[in-house]
C-alpha cells in the first residue's frame, strides 16, 4: 500500500517537475536571466553568516579605507569594517524588507480591488475612491511623517507602506475583474450559483494576478529604493547595522579617496533591482502572450 | 463654457487628496507618545509655560475642532507656527519652496528631453539593436538609487571634471540653472526610463490605430504621421503615466535635495524630523500634498488640450 | 474594349501573411485590368481578400506583395520607390475605407486633416488650403463648411465623417479611387446617401472608382463591372448584368442565392452550405469544390486560370453557362 502511495507521488512529482520545466522552457531569456540573477542575490543573502568573511560591524582599526583587493574583497570602510560582509548582510535585510514591502500589500490589495471590481457599487466606489486619494499621496513624505511620531527605523516604513501601497494592487486587479466580470465563464459561474467568494477567488483571480504582479517586480525595485533611500537621509536603518542605503551615506565623505565604500553598495542595488526589472518584462511579455498579443 | 467645467471638476477632486494627506499627518501626530510640546521644547520649560503653549497653538481644544481650524487657516495661507523655529509655517515654506520646484521643473523637463527621442527612435524599430540597448539602459537607469546616481554624478561632473557646481541653488536666474542641471539630471535616471517605456509602447499603439493607415493612404509622408499624427495620440497615455509617478518624483525630490545640499523643502522636511517641529511637519505635508496634486492638475489640463474628448466625457 | 492602355494593370498579384501558424494565402493569382473613368466592383464574404487587395495596390499590404506585373498608367508600381510609391498614394490612387469613425485622427481637427492633406498634395499656403479644404468639404454634401472645418471627428455622425473621409480622397484628385466596404459601419439610410455620392463624384471627375463590398446590393447599383471574389482569388468577372442574368460560377451563384430581394416573392434565402475555407491550407484545386454541389474530382486537383481581358468568364471547369 504505502509502496503504491510512494510510487504515485512519484509520477506526480515527475509530472510537476515536467510541468515546471515546460513552463521554465517558455520562459523569455529576460525572464530566465532576471530570475537566475535574483536567485543568485537571495542566495548570497541567505548564506551570508557562511559566506562573509568577517563581522559586519566589527572595526579594525589596523584595515582603514583599504582598496577592493585581497582579504577585504570589496575594500573597508573608515573604521576598517569589511565591505564585502556588509554588503552581504544588507542584502538579508534590503531583500527582505522589500519583499514583505510588496508582496503583503499585494495580497490584501488585489484581493480587495478584485472583490470591489467584482461586486461594483457601493464597495466598489469606496474602493475607487480611497485608492484614487492615495495614489497622489507623497508617499515619502507620509513616512517621514510617521518617522517623526515613532522615530527612525523600519517600522515607520512598514506602518505608512502598509496603509498605503495597496491601492495601487486594488486599483490594478479592480480594474482587471471589471473586464473579467463581463466575460461569458464568469457568467457562466454566476448563472451555476457559485458563491461570489467562490467565483471572485477561484475563477477571477487567477485571471487579474498577471498585472499586479508585473508591477509587483517595479514595486519591489522601488521599495528597495525607498528603504535605501530612507536609510540614506537618516530616517530609515540606523547605523552600525549594514543596510545598502546606509552604506552609501556613509561613504558619501570619502567618495574621492575611497569610492567603494559607496559604490559597491550602490552596485548591489543595480544589480537586484535590474534582476527585479528583467523578471517584470520577462512575466509582462509572458501575460500578453498569454492573452492573445499581436501574432 | 465645457473647459472651465473641466478645470473646476478637476479643482475639485483634488479636495479629497489634500483632506486625505491632512487627516493622516494629523492623526499620525495624535500617536506621538508623551507630550508633544514637552518634546518640541526638550524639556525645557515648566508647566506653565507648556500649558501657555498649548493655549496658543489651540492644542487643548477638540480633535475635530483643531483638524476643522487647521483645514480653515491652512485655506487662507495660515499654516500654523513652529514653535522652535518660533516663525510661521507658511514663512519658513516660502523661503525654501523656490529650489524644490525648480528641481522638479528641471528634473522632469531633462527627463523629457532625453525620454522623448530615445521613446521615438526605439518605437520606428521595434525589436531592433536600438530598441533593446534603449530597454535594457531604462532597467539599468531605473534600477539605481537616485541617491547614489546623484554621488557619482558629483564626483564625475563636480569634483573630477569640475564642470558644473555640485551643492547650493545659485544666484540668479542662469546660476538656478547650473546648479539644477547635476540635480535633475539625477531625477531623470529614474524618470526618464518610464517615460521611454510608456511611451514606446503607446507610440506602437497609436501606429497601430485605423486612421494612421488612411493617413498613409491619402499620401501623408511617414515622418508626418509619425511626428504629427501617432506622437501626438501616443502623449495621452505618458502623460498619464508622468502623473501617477509625481508622488514618486516628489519623494525622490526630497532625497535628491539632500544629497546637493540643496536649501528646499526636503531638506526643510527632513531637518524639521530631526527637531521633532510638528507644526511645520504638518505644513510641509500639505504642501507636498499640494505640489503633487498641482503637477496633477497640470497633466490633466493637458490631457483635455491634447485630447477635445475629454472634455466630453463630463458627467 | 477600346485600345486606350489600361489604367490598372494587375497580373498573377499574391499577397502571403507570415503568421505565427504558417503562412496564409490571402490573395491568389488574382488578375485584373481597369480603364481610366471605369467603375468596378469586387464582391465577396469578409476574409475572401477583397481588402488586402486593395491595401497591395496602394503598397499598404502587411503581407508579402508579389505579382508578375502591377501597373498605373502605364507605370511599373513594384519597381518605384518609396517616395514614388507614398506619391501615387492620394494623387494617383486613392482609398476610402469601412470605418469613417476610426479613419480620422481624434486628436486633430477634421479642418487640421484636410489642410494637411491639401497643402501636401497641392503646395498651398495655409489660407489657400484652408479655403481648398471648405470647397471640398462642400462638394461632399457638409453643410456649412466653413464653420464646421474646426470641429473634431468625434462631433461628427458617422454619415458626415465617412464624406469628410471622401473629401479626403478626393484632395489629391486621384485618378482612381478605391472604396473599402465604404458604407458597412453606416446606417441604412446614410448608405445610399454615400454610394449616391460616390457615383456623383465618379461622373463629375471621370476618376475610375473600384467599390469593395461583400453586398451584391450594393455593388449592383454604383457600378459597372464586377469581380467575385473567393478565398483570395477572383473567381468571376462580368458586367454587372451578365453577372445577375448569367452567373457561371457556382459561388456567384450561391451569393445571389443568399441575397435579399434576388431571391423571388415567396422564395426562402438559399445559404452556401459550409464554411469559408481555411487559407492556411489550401491545396491547388478550387478552394469553393468542397462547397460546391457540382464539383468533380478534377476540382480538387486544379483550377482554371481566369482571362482578366474577356468581358466575361469564371475560373471554373463545370460552369453554369454550359448548361444553358
Amino acid at each position: 500500500m504505502s509502496t503504491v502511495a510512494a510510487g504515485e507521488e512519484g509520477v506526480m512529482a515527475a509530472g510537476l517537475g515536467r510541468r515546471l520545466a515546460r513552463e521554465v522552457a517558455s520562459w523569455s531569456v529576460t525572464l530566465k536571466l532576471g530570475a537566475v540573477l535574483l536567485a543568485l542575490i537571495a542566495l548570497a543573502a541567505l548564506m551570508a553568516p557562511w559566506i562573509a568573511p568577517f563581522d559586519p560591524e566589527a572595526q579594525d582599526y589596523d584595515a582603514i579605507l583599504l582598496p577592493p583587493g585581497g582579504v577585504h574583497l570589496f575594500g573597508t570602510d573608515n573604521v576598517g569594517r569589511d565591505i564585502f560582509s556588509r554588503v552581504l548582510y544588507a542584502a538579508r535585510l534590503d531583500l527582505s524588507a522589500g519583499f514583505a514591502l510588496t508582496f503583503v500589500p499585494m495580497i490584501y490589495g488585489v484581493l480587495i480591488g478584485a472583490y470591489a471590481g467584482y461586486r461594483g457599487g457601493l464597495v466598489d466606489a469606496v474602493v475607487g475612491g480611497i485608492a484614487n486619494v492615495a495614489i497622489a499621496f507623497p508617499f515619502l513624505v507620509m513616512i517621514v511623517v510617521v518617522v517623526a511620531v515613532i522615530g527612525p527605523g523600519i517600522d515607520a516604513i512598514y506602518i505608512s507602506v502598509f496603509l498605503l501601497a495597496w491601492t495601487m494592487y486594488a486599483r490594478l486587479a479592480r480594474a482587471d475583474m471589471m473586464v473579467e466580470r463581463a466575460k461569458d465563464y464568469m457568467l457562466a459561474a454566476r448563472v451555476l450559483g457559485f458563491s461570489t467568494k467562490r467565483i471572485v477567488l477561484r475563477h477571477g483571480l487567477p485571471n487579474v494576478v498577471g498585472s499586479s504582479l508585473v508591477f509587483a517586480m517595479s514595486d519591489f525595485v522601488l521599495n528597495i529604493l525607498l528603504l535605501s533611500g530612507l536609510s540614506f537621509i537618516g530616517l530609515g536603518i540606523q547605523p552600525p547595522t549594514p543596510e545598502w542605503g546606509a552604506m552609501i551615506a556613509e561613504g558619501k565623505e570619502f567618495i574621492l579617496e575611497a569610492w567603494w565604500i559607496s559604490t559597491l553598495p550602490g552596485l548591489a542595488v543595480v544589480l537586484t533591482g535590474t534582476a527585479l526589472s528583467l523578471i517584470g518584462d520577462g512575466l509582462a511579455r509572458r501575460f500578453s502572450d498569454r492573452h492573445g498579443g499581436p501574432a | 463654457m465645457k473647459a472651465l467645467r473641466y478645470i473646476l471638476l478637476r479643482l475639485l477632486g483634488t479636495l479629497p487628496v489634500l483632506i486625505g494627506v491632512t487627516l493622516f499627518t494629523f492623526l499620525a501626530i495624535q500617536f506621538v507618545p508623551g507630550d508633544p510640546v514637552r518634546i518640541m521644547t526638550h524639556g525645557r520649560l515648566g508647566d506653565a509655560e507648556v500649558e501657555a503653549i498649548y493655549e496658543r497653538l489651540g492644542m487643548n481644544r477638540p480633535l475635530a475642532v483643531q483638524y476643522g481650524s487647521f483645514l480653515v487657516n491652512a485655506a487662507t495661507g495660515d499654516l500654523g507656527e513652529s514653535i522652535i523655529q518660533n516663525a510661521p509655517v507658511a514663512d519658513l515654506v516660502a523661503e525654501k519652496v523656490t529650489p524644490t520646484l525648480w528641481l522638479l521643473g528641471m528634473g522632469t523637463l531633462l527627463s523629457v528631453l532625453i525620454a522623448l527621442p530615445l521613446a521615438l527612435f526605439a518605437a520606428a524599430r521595434p525589436d531592433s539593436a536600438f530598441d533593446h540597448a534603449v530597454r535594457a539602459a531604462g532597467m539599468l537607469g531605473f534600477a539605481m538609487p537616485p541617491f547614489w546616481i546623484g554621488l557619482l554624478l558629483i564626483v564625475t561632473f563636480g569634483l573630477e571634471l569640475g564642470w558644473l557646481p555640485i551643492s547650493g541653488f545659485g544666484a540668479g536666474w542662469w546660476g538656478h540653472v547650473v546648479h539644477m542641471i547635476l540635480p535633475g539630471l539625477t531625477i531623470a535616471f529614474f524618470l526618464a526610463p518610464i517615460l521611454v517605456q510608456s511611451l514606446r509602447a503607446s507610440l506602437l499603439d497609436a501606429l497601430a490605430a485605423d486612421h494612421i493607415e488612411v493617413a498613409r493612404a491619402r499620401g501623408i509622408p511617414e515622418w508626418r504621421i509619425y511626428l504629427k499624427h501617432a506622437l501626438r495620440n501616443a502623449l495621452l497615455p505618458t502623460l498619464t503615466v508622468l502623473a501617477v509617478n509625481v508622488s514618486w518624483l516628489v519623494s525622490g525630490a526630497v532625497v535628491i535635495e539632500s544629497v546637493f545640499a540643496l536649501p528646499g523643502l526636503g531638506s526643510l522636511l527632513v531637518r524639521s524630523v530631526g527637531y521633532r517641529d510638528y507644526p511645520l511637519i504638518q505644513g510641509l505635508a500639505l504642501v507636498f500634498a499640494v505640489i503633487v496634486v498641482a503637477i496633477n492638475l497640470v497633466a490633466d489640463l493637458s490631457y483635455g488640450l491634447v485630447d477635445r474628448r475629454v472634455l466630453r466625457k463630463l458627467p | 474594349m477600346n485600345g486606350a492602355s489600361p489604367l490598372l494593370e494587375i497580373e498573377d498579384l499574391s499577397v502571403v501573411f507570415h503568421t505565427r501558424s504558417g503562412p496564409v494565402l490571402a490573395n491568389d493569382g488574382v488578375s485584373l485590368t481597369l480603364r481610366a473613368g471605369e467603375t468596378l466592383g469586387i464582391v465577396g464574404e469578409s476574409g475572401s481578400g477583397k481588402s488586402v487587395f486593395c491595401r497591395a495596390i496602394l503598397g499598404l499590404a502587411k503581407g508579402e506583395v508579389r505579382a508578375r506585373r502591377m501597373a498605373f498608367d502605364g507605370r511599373d508600381i513594384a519597381a518605384m520607390s518609396r517616395s514614388e510609391k507614398q506619391a501615387l498614394r492620394g494623387r494617383g490612387i486613392a482609398m476610402v475605407f469601412q470605418s469613417p469613425m476610426s479613419s480620422l485622427d481624434p486628436v486633430w481637427t477634421i479642418g487640421d486633416q484636410l489642410v494637411e492633406t491639401v497643402r501636401h498634395h497641392k503646395g498651398l499656403d495655409r489660407a489657400g488650403a484652408r479655403r481648398a479644404a471648405i470647397a471640398l468639404l462642400d462638394r461632399v454634401g457638409i453643410q456649412s463648411a466653413a464653420r464646421r472645418l474646426d470641429d473634431y471627428p468625434h462631433q461628427w455622425s458617422g454619415g458626415m465623417l465617412q464624406r469628410a473621409v471622401i473629401a479626403l480622397a478626393l484632395a489629391g484628385e486621384p485618378r482612381l479611387m478605391l472604396a473599402d466596404e465604404p458604407t458597412t459601419a453606416l446606417d441604412v439610410t446614410i448608405q445610399d446617401q454615400i454610394l449616391a455620392l460616390l457615383t456623383e463624384l465618379q461622373r463629375e471627375t471621370g476618376m475610375a472608382l473600384v467599390l469593395v463590398s461583400h453586398d451584391l446590393g450594393v455593388i449592383a447599383e454604383t457600378v459597372d463591372r464586377v469581380a467575385v471574389m473567393y478565398a483570395g482569388r477572383i473567381v468571376e468577372t462580368a458586367s454587372v448584368r451578365h453577372l445577375f442574368e448569367r452567373p457561371a460560377h457556382p459561388y456567384t451563384v450561391g451569393l445571389l442565392g443568399s441575397m435579399v430581394g434576388a431571391a423571388g416573392q415567396g422564395e426562402r434565402l438559399r445559404p452556401i452550405p459550409g464554411q469559408p475555407p481555411d487559407l492556411h491550407h489550401l491545396g491547388t484545386g478550387c478552394a469553393f469544390a468542397p462547397r460546391c454541389s457540382r464539383a468533380g474530382d478534377d476540382c480538387h486537383r486544379a483550377v482554371p486560370r481566369i482571362d482578366p481581358a474577356a468581358a466575361h468568364d469564371a475560373a471554373c471547369l463545370f460552369p453554369m453557362e454550359a448548361e444553358r
